[in-house]
């Protein structure tokens, strides 16, 4: 299965994390895996939330489990026998996750070790992380070269991206990316969600993506299909966008925003916030 | 310890003391009297007052904020700062923590003894040490020093900032930040961009109001002002933002 890729360089172990549960992690790697495949490169992808597997649901390989992670790391079976092949991309594999075990079943080291090993053989290997600041986390971002942060445009998503950042930060890793997940154009533009900028000024870390809310999302999460692999789909543009990138090409961001959104643009490049109230101040101060 | 008096029972008497210049108050004198009292000392003084920043110590006088408040004013006017106010009694010292005024030796009953030399939370300006943080404090991170901190980056929202001076923070708050914390009411918090979770001063809680917004887009210092935290633009023409 390492036929995929030239034996001269060695592939990229990304994570993709966020903290938060819920946020789209498992969305974001089903579909940017699937994009990668089909740019033509040879991608794996790894469910490290043991115990509450979802990628192969996401994906539709579920049926064809028979290994999982676990038994790759305590030598129940060869690495090669707990890769599942997607059933639509010839050069996108998973590995599942132990649905039967916990966190615990896997160490830093042993995730290191087999990151190594994929390495050799995949131009891409995603991780997908567990929710939380937990040994799953750590194990998840053990091997990794680069991280990848998923947030949605509400406060305590980007409260908890925020504590992630300052983990990967503080584990000398690189500084993670940001994918902003489910932005509501119109929304934003009422004021009544968090916008691009209001997420990457408390971040202030690259943003890697953004993509829209989208409806579709669902349908083929639940049908177990990649929604990059639909042409039609708005977030699975957006998700294509991303593969792209990480695959070293320059893609400009797509354009969110409805028409007065630029307006309202401009009006914050020269610096005009709206009313303001007044800031902090104790009760009855003058 | 160099002591300088100008005069009787009814004068304004001022002391060099390691704290720096405290001006002792008569006990009874009306307002305008001690205004003419205060006045004419610092003005009798000559340079010796110019640029400086001096205690006021009311004694035995009952203090009352009016009072001070025009104190400080014809203090200001001189180009003087008022440090903080002290009594020698423990109750009116209560009250005067309360209106942000903090003794200058806390000892463990919680008043304050004038005469005493050891237990100094107060240091002079030479003597202050920062904690440098050139980063930005991400949710879950908590710093504390005994002295004052200072931080490059932002303060997000879930980290912690604890100091027994002040914050000064080349960036912005959205955090928790604690002043002061070992009773010091003179502590002050800046921010390039104010708006925290939380700012403490001392034993001062304050919190923004509710409908949340992101606030101004400008410097802005917080300090204690009579007994309550006050947040103002920093003014580069009143350094140091206590008044």
């Amino acid at each position: 299965m390492g036929e995929e890729r030239q034996q001269s360089t060695l592939g990229r172990i990304i994570t993709i994390t966020s903290g938060k549960g819920g946020v789209g992690k498992t969305t974001t790697t089903a579909n940017i895996g699937a994009a990668l495949a089909s740019l033509g490169r040879s991608v794996v992808l790894i469910d490290a939330d043991i115990g509450l597997r979802n990628l192969d649901i996401v994906l539709g390989l579920e049926n064809r489990i028979v290994y999982d992670l676990v038994d790759i790391v305590e030598g129940t079976c060869k690495l090669r026998q707990a890769m599942i092949r997607d059933k639509r991309l010839n050069s996108l594999y998973l590995i599942p996750a132990a649905q039967t075990r916990e966190k615990d079943a896997v160490s830093p080291q042993q995730m290191r070790t087999l990151c190594e090993e994929l390495r050799r053989q995949f131009d891409f290997t995603l991780i997908d992380s567990p929710a939380g600041i937990e040994q799953g986390f750590r194990n998840s971002i053990a091997g990794a070269d680069d991280v990848v942060v998923v947030t949605n445009p509400e406060v305590s998503s980007v409260r908890d991206a925020d504590r992630i950042v300052g983990l990967v930060e503080a584990s000398e890793l690189p500084t993670p990316r940001l994918i902003l997940n489910r932005l509501d154009p119109a929304l934003v533009r009422r004021g009544d969600m968090m916008s691009v900028d209001d997420v990457t000024d408390i971040l202030a870390i690259p943003l890697l993506g953004v993509v829209p809310n989208d409806e579709t999302i669902v349908t083929s999460t639940n049908r177990g299909e990649p929604a990059a692999l639909d042409l039609e789909s708005r977030a699975g543009q957006a998700f294509r966008n991303i593969a792209a990138r990480l695959n070293g090409e320059d893609v400009p961001f797509m354009v969110l925003e409805e028409p007065d959104g630029a307006w309202r643009k401009f009006l914050r490049t020269i610096g005009f916030r709206g009313n303001r109230s007044e800031p902090v101040r104790g009760k009855g101060a003058s | 310890m160099a002591e300088r008096y100008q005069g009787g029972n009814d004068q304004v008497r001022v002391r060099g003391t390691r704290d720096g210049l405290v001006l002792r108050l008569p006990p009874e004198a009306p307002l305008p009297t001690l205004l003419g009292l205060v006045r004419g000392s610092i003005d009798g003084g000559g340079e010796f007052f110019q640029q400086s920043e001096l205690v006021l110590d009311y004694g035995t006088r009952v203090p009352n904020v009016e009072e001070i408040v025009a104190l400080r004013a014809l203090l200001e006017e001189r180009g003087v700062r008022l440090r903080t106010v002290i009594s020698s009694n423990p109750r009116h010292g209560e009250m005067l923590r309360s209106w942000g005024y903090q003794p200058l030796r806390i000892v463990a009953n919680g008043g304050f003894d004038d005469a005493q030399e050891t237990n100094q939370p107060q240091s002079t300006d030479a003597e202050r040490t920062a904690l440098y943080v050139r980063r930005t404090l991400r949710s879950g991170s908590s710093v504390r020093s005994d002295g004052d901190v200072v931080v490059v980056g932002d303060i997000n929202a879930g980290a912690q900032v604890m100091a027994a001076g002040d914050v000064l923070v080349w960036g912005a708050i959205r955090g928790t930040v604690h002043a002061g914390i070992d009773g010091d009411f003179g502590a002050i918090i800046c921010a390039l961009r104010l708006t925290p979770t939380q700012l403490r001063i001392a034993t001062i809680f304050a919190r923004p109001p509710d409908q949340r917004d992101t606030g101004p887009d400008i410097p802005l210092v917080a300090r204690v002002h009579n007994g309550e935290i006050i947040v103002e633009p920093w003014r580069p023409d009143r350094r140091g933002a206590r008044s």
